[in-house]
């Protein structure tokens, strides 16, 4: 099979390669690849930003179907359309894996940075991680499962309570997944905010929220909770700029949550403003195991997705990953099992 | 100038006043009422049956009308009937909606049946612009649905059992449904309130075996939560075993007197038991924000909309389980 791989540390280093199709171990299925999406990880991944284990496929969020079983799994996965969650060989005995939160276990190798990932015809994957897609969810909507449990678990982070107002401060993937998701748990207003205008708030509009660019994001909220400001704020960035942004929205004893990575060593942050506005804030990480089937319903639930990602041929890499670092689409999707680009 | 009151003077007898309109006292402001919901409180305040209500009573305290002065001057408004005392427990802790000594406008002292009310500032909540009044009349049941929804942590791909399709259960089921449960089955033995459940698009459990039929549409999994909006003994003995292992029962309706409940199914499936009491204002605003968001799928639960003389024919037609939620029209607001 055809692979995309980091092959040594240092930046770039990616090539595609033929690699052999894996065959799972006990109790490890192989996943045949149906899309596979790029996230701002994979990028930070290039540019030996992020913690991996070269030479590795790369690649965390897919979709695909069961097409090979290890020993000892049920023989009821065998072509079932999967899901990950991509908390591979988390220790299971460590306090946060007994606390559920295999997510955040040091010993995790995800697939597409630790084992080898979803850029690939295929990959291996634990069978207790997969979570089956319902039939009435496309191929290209799964394919959101890894980004919308994300935000689900950030969500929850935070909480959404029916009636709420939420800002989203930026406008990715991952905010606009935010967006439908306080949508679904039954905000009645959300809010997503970018620098500028851009084909991303035009999106996140379809789904129903509503968007602003820059400062008129404050008064947007205000207007809608009657001066109150926002019950939660979610900073989908990691930047100075939008935490202020955030903070200046959320309302009395408020919620905000940060799930956006700022790149930098600390951010500076209005700090005597969320103090005085007495802000519950919390910090998210990845996607709680518990997360993924709301997840899926979520996807199910919100119409449009499809018009969300953007597909390419695997050989046409070099031109998604570009696509995705000057941001001309939303969601790239790699399909290992096109006919090669050029 | 005097205007017409409608005024319980005794159990299950009314009589229509001439009452010149009450005036607000220091720091209080008047809203003009427009429209009146009425509740199955109000029942068992006109069978006589309220622990706290005495006559005569003016009834009403489901309430959208427009504020005299005060903030809110000139808008329309959705009042929060509650008066809480400031002083005990509850209300040291910031939580008034359950006050030890907490009196309601329309069954503590006259509501809204007679047109005008005065209260606090702090009572009022703006009606969202855009917003139908008529729809706002839905906001206080519906807080009560948003408040118990919010305490049973309700969320996407919940299964949820709600026991009792009244007002007050089919607003819990739109209530969990905004909060992204996926599985929202309701029981209730009146087939015809079953019907309108099933027409605003929920299901129903076969009143012969509920627990069997809840088993078989949830694949053995039961509910997440289980709200009892019906409040009889037979609901509460059903209740434990309603939920999964870890699950949560949710108490929204009004037991009159004590009744039996399985504290060892609750013990020993570690079972969260919820209790409600009304709402918070937070609940008030959250429910007027969804109900500005769809007022139209709101809408078909208002029945008919009545003249105040009309009102004692509309609670006969409540009171035999026609319809679902009665308007009083009082005037001009």
């Amino acid at each position: 099979m055809l692979a995309l791989v980091k092959t040594e540390r240092g930046v770039g280093h990616l090539r595609l390669e033929e690699r052999p199709d894996p065959v799972p171990a006990p109790g490890w299925v192989s996943i045949s690849v149906r899309y596979a999406g790029i996230c701002g990880t994979d990028l930070h991944i290039v540019a030996d930003e992020f913690p991996y284990w070269p030479p590795v496929i790369l690649g965390h969020e897919f979709f695909g179907t069961v097409a090979a079983l290890g020993d000892g799994v049920d023989g009821g996965w065998l072509g079932a359309r999967v899901v990950s969650e991509p908390h591979s060989l988390a220790c299971g005995t460590c306090h946060l894996c007994r606390r559920g939160f295999a997510e955040l276990c040091a010993s995790k190798r995800s697939p597409g940075w630790g084992i080898d990932g979803a850029f690939a015809g295929s990959l291996t994957m634990p069978v207790h991680l997969l979570h089956r897609i319902p039939d009435g969810l496309s191929d290209r909507v799964a394919a959101l499962a890894e980004p919308m449990a994300v935000s689900v678990t950030a969500l929850n982070r935070g909480r959404v309570d029916a009636g709420d107002t939420v800002l989203i401060v930026g406008p990715g993937p991952v905010g606009i997944l935010l967006a439908a998701g306080a949508l679904a748990m039954g905000a009645a207003h959300v809010v997503v905010a970018g620098r500028h205008d851009s084909d991303r708030l035009r999106f996140a509009a379809t789904l129903g929220a509503r968007t602003a660019v820059g400062d008129a994001a404050l008064e947007l909220v205000r207007d809608l909770t009657a001066g109150r400001g926002a019950d939660l704020v979610v900073d989908a960035t990691g930047s100075a700029e939008a935490i202020g942004q955030a903070l200046a929205a959320v309302r009395r004893r408020g919620r905000m949550v940060a799930v956006g990575m700022s790149g930098q060593p600390s951010v500076l942050v209005p700090w005597d403003l969320a103090v005085t506005r007495a802000v519950d804030v919390a910090f998210s990480m990845s996607s709680n195991g518990t997360a993924w089937e709301p997840a899926i319903t979520i996807l199910e639930q919100v119409p449009r997705l499809e018009a969300m990602s953007t597909v390419f041929p695997l050989g046409a890499w070099q031109a998604a990953l570009a696509a995705v670092a000057d941001r001309s689409v939303i969601k790239a999707l790699l399909d290992p099992h096109a006919e090669r680009a050029g | 100038m005097s205007r017409p009151v409608l005024v319980l003077t005794a159990a299950e007898e009314f009589a229509i006043e001439q009452r010149e309109p009450i005036e607000p006292a220091d720091g209080q402001v008047a809203v003009d009422v427009g429209w009146v919901g009425l509740c199955g409180t109000d029942l068992h305040i006109i069978e006589g049956s309220h622990p706290r209500a005495r006559f005569p009573l003016v009834l009403g305290h489901e309430l959208v009308g427009r504020a005299l002065a005060g903030p809110l001057a000139g808008r329309m408004v959705v009042v929060d009937p509650l008066i809480a005392c400031g002083t005990c427990a509850a209300c040291q802790l910031g939580e008034r909606h359950v006050c030890a000594n907490l009196r309601l406008i329309g069954i503590d002292r006259d509501g809204g049946l007679g047109g005008r009310v005065v209260l606090d500032p702090d009572r009022l909540h703006a009606v969202p612009d855009g917003l139908d009044p008529i729809v706002a009349a839905l906001a206080e049941p519906l807080a009560v649905a948003v408040h118990a929804t919010r305490r049973a942590g309700v969320s996407p791909g919940d299964k949820v059992v709600i026991m009792g399709a009244g007002p007050i259960g089919l607003l819990l089921a739109f209530a969990v449904r905004r909060a992204g449960a996926t599985t929202i089955v309701i029981g209730e033995p009146a087939p015809a309130r079953r019907a309108f459940a099933r027409a605003a698009g929920f299901d129903t459990l076969d009143p012969a075996d509920p627990l069997a039929d809840l088993e078989r549409r949830t694949s053995g999994w039961l509910a997440d939560v289980a709200f009892d909006a019906a409040a009889v003994p037979a609901v509460a003995a059903l209740l434990p075993r309603l939920v999964r292992p870890a699950g949560r029962i949710s108490l929204v309706g009004t037991y009159s007197r004590p009744v039996e409940l399985d504290l060892q199914a609750v013990l020993f499936r570690e079972l969260t038991l919820v209790g409600n009491r009304v709402y918070q204002p937070a609940d008030i605003d959250s429910a007027l924000a969804i109900l500005a968001d769809d007022p139209a799928g709101f809408r078909p639960l208002i029945s008919d909309i009545v003249a105040l003389d009309q009102a004692p024919a509309a609670i006969a037609r409540l009171r035999a389980g026609d319809g679902v939620k009665y308007l009083v029209a009082t005037g001009p607001a």
